[in-house]
């Protein structure tokens, strides 16, 4: 197989990650050096990476050279007439010096200079890659996307999340290489079957312009077609690996009772509410238990009076925000790891807890449900099964080694090089079309 | 003459900690004993050294006539012993002038009342007893904690053999009854003394409010303002940390309490008397019907400033079904560990009346929301229930 030139689009890189989103671009993109030559640009990363099999651009590191005046050339194949009209309305702040007033028509191929001069000073500041403003941050990141890539030689362009897609929209419209979405999340998973808005609208209208769709799950796979409209022959699921850089350990709690794990944002989406649920039902039943909820989010607030409502509080203990080596700490300690996730594209940290050799009860609608083979499932409303998954692990043995012991067999398949190399055959596919 | 009931009053919680759920089982210290070290030291040189040494200096110049009554929470006193036992003495030598009435109360600012009466009794008799120890008076008037009242505490402290009680001067508990007249409890034989909350807050809260009219408050003007109730009695309570604490010593407030008990002592028509020494039969005075509880805290004057949201009923359900596990262990520490934790205080700051997200920070709370309140207030009675049953297993070991 060639080696193909690929241009990744990312947008969160370590050590600057917000979920699983960074962490599942490092590990693809390594394991993919192997197949692919890659080029990808981030907004942000912490030095220049002196990475021999990927090429690494952190905008917020970008030199001169790319940044002082370049000509890009537009092809059209069209034989339209263009004309220029003045229009106030320029949401891309792209200053065009020449332009063609009207192409002649008898030319087949036209080439459009246009000197692009970008102004440093608009530089949007990547210091948070979310916020308010994460839509302009998306707009810029597309514009400096546009004006660099013609240092990059590609043949085609590999985009992940939302906050790519705008810019290799971009690029497909300026090269005509083929474009490769992945998806790790979609609108859907966090605004609900209402989503709509801004991002919705050019997430769908980013999809449909694809070559190929790589969602991370085919739960994801199934939104993209029954809520994105997208025909199934465009989507690859490529699940999303584990890296080996975590070394699980265990500690002995300093409590005698089990502990019942919730780890993630406290928003609509994980379903802490419906973890509160489950541990009020437990604690009814068997007494020798703790729930732990790691994280914090709008729902904080609610969580908390509400446990306090359920008379439940000296049981489900609310850690807050907590950093990566508490996490560990509360996998190393757990007994059961419990997702309830309402939307969970993928759910990286259930193969954490797997990893951490915790046995697993995760909703019916995760992408982690259709790898982790072990794991007890129900879906997240289903709160009755979700209790008796986890009374069944907490007290009995046999099924708690067994799921353990799936869950260990299907890690060992769940690699970044198995990821990689569907992916670099869905490269030789579409580069053959 | 209308005598004058001036009461102040002294409270320290022990402030917990940031107990975080990764220290649950660890046992690690409950109390943030560097807060409450640093708080107690500036108190006591802010406003207890300054202030005893005042009000000693005018009891001897007004020729004994200054008299006051005198509430000090037992919480507050561990903290004195440990950190500043020469307050103690300034207290002592304060007491000794005779012309102090010190209140009993329960030890440790507790609501056990309304949870508990036996942990209640055990309080008032922890706090009784320390009180005689230390400052050799044997109080005959109560003040509950934050000077809640019902007809029920009436008859209880009765049958304590107390002649007077204290309560907060609410107007909808008295329902038009004026609360500068002396009142018996409904069903017992005990003086009831109701705060003038409108002239009492004058000094405690609004001293130094810029934006009222008679700002700064002159002692002339406040002098003026005692003279207009019409009442037989004039009950005014004020936190003691009034003094240098609340307001700074820049404020003028010394001064202020000097110059009006100055006046006052001079006065034709207002004399200070303890409570102990106007306290009067039945046949002379109304009884008063006081079903709800009554309490000093915010607009409600209720029991809503600890038991408003779920956060607080569930801690403070949870704290006192502990009561028979601790008391079963005959282990002082622990027995102490969990008197510290009923402290009011802790509760208040679990309060989300006027809370939202975070915009008004509760002044008196260590703790930046309630919901972090309660959080580590949960995580430290999880850890505490974690060590009783620990000893409980162990102590069952020793007995086999």
């Amino acid at each position: 197989m060639k080696k193909h030139k690929v241009l990744m689009l990312g947008w969160e890189y370590p050590p600057f990650i917000n979920g699983g989103l960074g962490i599942a671009c490092a590990g693809l993109c390594e394991a993919l050096s192997q197949f692919s030559e890659i080029t990808l640009i981030v907004p942000k990363i912490l030095q220049r990476q002196p990475n021999k099999n990927i090429q690494i651009i952190g905008l917020n590191r970008l030199n001169e050279e790319y940044i002082e005046e370049t000509i890009v050339e537009h092809e059209s194949h069209d034989s339209h007439e263009v004309y220029k009209i003045d229009v106030q309305l320029n949401p891309y702040h792209v200053e065009q010096n020449e332009v063609v007033e009207k192409i002649p028509s008898h030319k087949i191929t036209a080439k459009i200079e246009t000197r692009q001069k970008f102004g440093l000073e608009e530089k949007i500041d990547f210091e948070n890659l979310y916020g308010n403003d994460v839509i302009q941050k998306v707009i810029y990141y597309s514009e400096l996307i546009k004006k660099i890539s013609s240092h990059f030689d590609f043949e085609l362009i590999h985009a992940h999340d939302w906050m790519t897609f705008l810019a290799g929209v971009e690029l497909k419209k300026m090269t005509e290489k083929p474009l490769i979405l992945h998806v790790h999340s979609l609108d859907y998973d966090r605004a609900g079957s209402d989503s709509r808005g801004w991002i919705y609208d050019m997430e769908r209208s980013a999809l449909h312009q694809a070559d190929l769709i790589m969602p991370v799950s085919n739960y994801t796979g199934s939104i993209l077609t029954s809520h994105y409209g997208i025909s199934k022959n465009k989507i690859k699921t490529i699940h999303n690996g584990i890296g080996n850089s975590i070394q699980s350990f265990r500690k002995e709690k300093t409590f005698p009772e089990k502990m019942v794990l919730f780890i993630g944002r406290l928003t609509g989406q994980k379903g802490p509410e419906y973890f509160l649920d489950i541990a009020t039902k437990i604690y009814r039943k068997f007494k020798n238990v703790r729930f732990v909820i790691a994280g914090t989010g709008e729902k904080l607030t609610h969580l908390l009076e509400d446990g306090a409502y359920r008379q439940i509080g000296n049981r489900v203990h609310f850690t807050g925000f907590i950093d990566r080596e508490k996490i560990n700490e509360l996998l190393s300690m757990a007994d059961v790891y419990c997702m309830p996730s309402v939307s969970e594209p993928f759910g990286l940290t259930a193969l954490e807890a797997a990893q951490f050799g915790v046995p697993t009860v995760i909703s019916e609608r995760s992408g982690v449900a259709e790898v982790l083979s072990g794991s007890l499932k129900a879906d997240f409303w289903d709160i009755d099964l979700m209790v008796e998954h986890i009374l069944k692990l907490l007290s009995d043995n046999k099924t708690r080694e067994k799921v353990i012991h799936q869950n260990n067999k299907a890690l060992e398949k769940l690699t970044w090089l198995n990821a990689a190399k569907s992916v670099a055959e869905a490269y030789e596919m579409i580069l053959n079309k | 003459m209308t005598k004058i009931h001036l009461m102040l009053k002294t409270h320290q919680p022990r402030r917990i900690n940031e107990y975080s759920f990764f220290d649950l089982g660890k046992h690690k210290s409950y109390f943030n004993e560097g807060l409450n070290r640093i708080i107690i030291q500036r108190i006591a040189e802010n406003c207890y050294l300054p202030t005893i040494k005042l009000l000693k200096r005018l009891i001897k110049e007004s020729q004994h006539t200054f008299k006051f009554s005198l509430s000090i929470s037992g919480t507050t006193i561990d903290q004195l012993e440990k950190y500043r036992p020469d307050i103690i003495l300034k207290f002592l030598e304060l007491i000794s002038t005779g012309n102090v009435e010190v209140l009993n109360e329960p030890y440790y600012h507790s609501l056990a009342y309304f949870y508990s009466k036996d942990e209640f009794f055990s309080q008032v008799e922890l706090h009784r007893k320390k009180i005689k120890d230390l400052f050799n008076v044997e109080p005959v008037t109560f003040v509950n904690t934050e000077l809640t009242y019902n007809n029920q505490i009436g008859v209880d402290l009765f049958n304590l053999g107390f002649k007077g009680i204290l309560a907060e001067g609410a107007e909808w508990a008295l329902r038009g009854a004026n609360s500068d007249y002396e009142y018996f409890a409904k069903d017992a034989d005990l003086n009831v003394f109701f705060r003038n909350h409108g002239l009492s807050n004058d000094v405690v809260y609004r001293f130094s409010d810029k934006s009222r009219e008679y700002y700064p408050l002159k002692p002339s003007i406040y002098y003026k303002w005692l003279l207009k109730p019409t009442g037989d009695i004039l009950n005014l309570f004020w936190d003691f940390e009034t003094f240098g604490e609340y307001h700074k010593k820049e404020s003028n407030i010394f001064s202020f309490l000097e110059k009006l008990i100055k006046k006052i002592t001079k006065s034709r028509n207002l004399e200070f008397a303890k409570f102990s020494e106007t306290m009067r039969k039945s046949t002379e005075i109304n009884r008063i019907n006081i079903p709800q509880t009554v309490s000093w805290a915010d607009q409600e004057k209720d029991l809503s400033a600890w038991r408003s949201n779920a956060m607080q009923y569930e801690a403070l359900v949870r704290i006192y079904e502990l009561e028979k596990q601790v008391k079963e262990l005959h282990d002082p520490e622990i027995l102490k560990t969990w008197r510290n934790l009923q402290t009011s205080d802790h509760f208040y700051y679990m309060s989300t009346k006027g809370f939202t997200d975070g915009a008004i920070l509760n002044y008196f709370s260590p703790f930046l929301t309630p919901h972090d309140a309660y959080r580590y207030y949960m995580n430290v009675l999880s850890d505490f229930e974690i060590m009783i049953n620990k000893t409980i297993y162990s102590n069952s070991l020793h007995k086999n």
